[in-house]
């Protein structure tokens, strides 16, 4: 019960005018990145933090916040309109919402979506509040140890984002893990890999390098094909017909369930929730040969669970510090940049902006239903800009939030960089979310790790005879045991034929 | 796929060997507990093993096929060329000469590289990514961008 005069507490600041304009701004923000091509919400996130510089924590990471969500039904947009889905989330949603818009039903597709991802995030919030205060109290147990291997298991799940190869994947995990390493040993506070570069001694800043990572190596990759003109949809009215909402009703239920139940999972990576989605609301048809021409059980359930996944992932950040996703792994490092570090003690010590931030993601999700719908048409002019033109403006903003990170042009150096590597990782099919979440996961596993051997004084039962540790290291196992097996009997199979 | 892969399991392996080197030049283990060239140290080794992973699967493996595109054209690495270009440019000058002239030109060169647009619009955008994005920030948000040669 103490949980209600706290987020009653949270919706009077997230309700106060400025904070609902930045909610507002960054829902707006937030679509039009995800309608763009060639930059996702990680990119997009990354590239506005300088926005948010002149602002309190709270109203930066409202807004912060709503770009977030807004980039995840921004693509959406796209994925109905001209079939190109503005983020990974969104691919599935490619393969019934494009179809409905080919048959003139675009409106009623972008409606149902919207509901679906309204309902969706809005019961992962309720979920949000119920959880926050147990799990945050619960996690300040954790001491180095527990907090070590809760990392490991945040880590163990990049084995879930292996994609094709588990060894590309984990590649990229040990990679985002060196990078991390760059800069002041975080125990001793001796240099590491700097080069005696002093730009180097804090170690590279994470925006720079996500903006390189996701957004400079998409457009690179954009770049190398012709210049095309992509948008012919016309959209129709947006009110979706009483079948379409009756036969949308079991999907949004479903995939509420499966987002939220996914978003807890930490690592799991925004894909799955939808893929799942997909894959159920399949099975669960009466005509699952149907599925690919258009049907509106296809689209509901895993826009649902998409946005259900995206306010659920916030559960395991929150309280734990734990980012699901290279955009929540974002969100956390500009929650870092102003002095607030995500888990058990944000509860405790800054309750009111915890609190605010909570609420206002609802008042988001409202927003994003009450705006959207109408600025369709704005979206759809959007599109019609020629690619050249977004890719120079993307570029351009990409320099000066790269610049304004540190006031020095090392930042756009490294985007530069990271932006060559992603496309090079990208052209070899090598993951970039396991990179973007050891890259923030690591520093702190490697601080948790070696205080918890100067508490034993070296010895590595430390590890497992505290209960919680042992407990908390199982799991870690039994992760990398579950997301590893198939790989093992795919190389079986394999072999045997 | 073969010879992809095998190039960049050496370069990996390169680098492993160059973060083991530089590793052992730091404390492996103090009194204290681990040093700051334990962590390094078994990070290389990981990545050094993944890298030997990825040549034993490449060349014995089961070969993946190249997907479609994966070289682009002569055309598709000039303009990736010009991207880059771009900026490096904006590294080298925008301390010197200032963030609105070099914008300007990053923009103008951008926008003739990557697809010819009218004059006008051009201009108008290379102005508006340049002198308003300056004004925006410096004076709206109050985010501090390079001034250079001429007080802009």
């Amino acid at each position: 019960m103490e949980t209600l005069p706290l987020l009653l507490k949270g919706f009077a600041t997230a309700l106060q005018p400025m904070n609902v304009l930045f909610a507002l701004v960054g829902c707006l923000l937030g679509t039009l990145v995800g309608v763009l091509p060639g930059i996702g919400p990680s990119a997009a996130t990354a590239i506005l933090i300088p926005v948010t510089f002149i602002l309190e924590p709270t109203p930066a990471i409202i807004m912060l916040a709503a770009i977030y969500y807004g980039a995840m039904y921004g693509g959406t947009i796209t994925s109905v309109l001209i079939n190109v889905p503005g983020e990974a989330a969104s691919a599935v949603t490619c393969l019934e919402g494009y179809q409905m818009a080919r048959q003139g039903r675009a409106g009623a597709a972008l409606a149902i979506a919207a509901i679906g991802s309204f309902i969706g995030g809005n019961v992962a919030v309720a979920a949000l509040v119920v959880v926050a205060l147990p799990l945050s109290t619960l996690a300040l147990r954790f001491g180095p140890p527990e907090f070590f291997a809760l990392m490991l298991i945040g880590l163990t799940m990049v084995t879930g984002l292996a994609g094709r190869s588990l060894v590309r994947a984990l590649m990229a995990a040990v990679f985002g893990l060196v990078i991390a390493m760059v800069g002041i040993d975080p125990v001793q506070g001796a240099p590491r890999f700097t080069f005696g570069s002093v730009a180097l001694l804090d170690g590279f800043n994470i925006v720079p390098v996500v903006m390189g990572l996701f957004g400079v190596s998409e457009i690179l990759l954009n770049v190398e094909a012709p210049e095309r003109q992509i948008f012919e949809t016309k959209v129709s009215t947006l009110v979706p017909t009483r079948e379409d909402v009756r036969r949308s009703i079991a999907p949004i239920l479903r995939g509420t369930g499966i987002g939220l139940f996914l978003g807890l999972v930490p690592g799991i990576g925004t894909m799955v929730p939808t893929f799942i989605s997909y894959t159920v609301e399949k099975r669960a048809s009466k005509t699952p040969e149907q599925f690919g021409t258009g049907m509106v059980e296809g689209l509901a359930g895993p826009e649902t669970a998409n946005n259900a996944y995206a306010n659920g992932a916030m559960i395991p950040l929150f309280t734990l510090g734990i980012p699901a996703s290279p955009t929540l792994a974002v969100l956390m490092g500009a929650l870092m940049m102003n002095g607030l570090l995500p888990g058990p003690l944000l509860f405790q010590e800054h309750s009111d902006f915890v609190w605010a931030v909570i609420a206002s993601f609802v008042v988001g999700n409202i927003v994003l239903l009450l705006l959207n719908l109408p600025l369709i048409p704005m979206w759809v002019a959007v599109l019609k800009i020629p690619y050249s033109i977004l890719f120079a403006i993307i570029l351009g903003f990409a320099v000066v939030g790269a610049y304004s990170v540190d006031t020095s042009v090392f930042g756009v150096g490294v985007m530069l960089a990271f932006g060559v590597l992603g496309y090079a990782f990208k052209k070899l099919d090598i993951p970039l979310a396991p990179f973007a979440l050891t890259l923030i996961l690591g520093p702190m596993m490697e601080k948790a790790l070696r205080q918890s051997l100067e508490m034993s004084g070296g010895d590595l039962s430390v590890f497992y005879s505290r209960p919680l540790t042992a407990t908390l290291l199982a799991v870690a196992l039994i992760v990398l045991i579950v997301n590893t097996a198939p790989v093992f009997s795919k190389i079986k199979a394999d072999t045997q034929v | 796929m073969k010879r992809p892969y095998q190039v960049t399991s050496i370069v990996v392996l390169c680098i492993a060997a160059f973060l083991a080197k530089g590793s052992l030049e730091l404390r492996y283990y103090t009194p204290l507990g681990p040093g700051p060239g334990f962590f390094p140290l078994w990070l290389s080794i990981l990545l050094a093993i993944l890298a030997i992973a990825m040549f034993l699967q490449a060349t014995f493996g089961k070969s993946e096929a190249m997907p479609k595109g994966f070289l682009a054209g002569r055309k598709g690495y000039l303009r990736i060329g010009a991207v880059v270009a771009a900026l490096v440019a904006v590294i080298a000058l925008m301390e010197p000469i200032g963030f609105c002239l070099v914008m300007l030109g990053f923009y103008l060169f951008l926008l003739s590289a990557l697809g010819r647009q009218h004059l006008v619009v051009t201009g108008l955008i290379a102005l508006a990514g340049s002198v308003g994005v300056y004004y925006v920030f410096v004076h709206w948000l109050k985010v501090a961008l390079p001034i250079g040669l001429f007080g802009v």
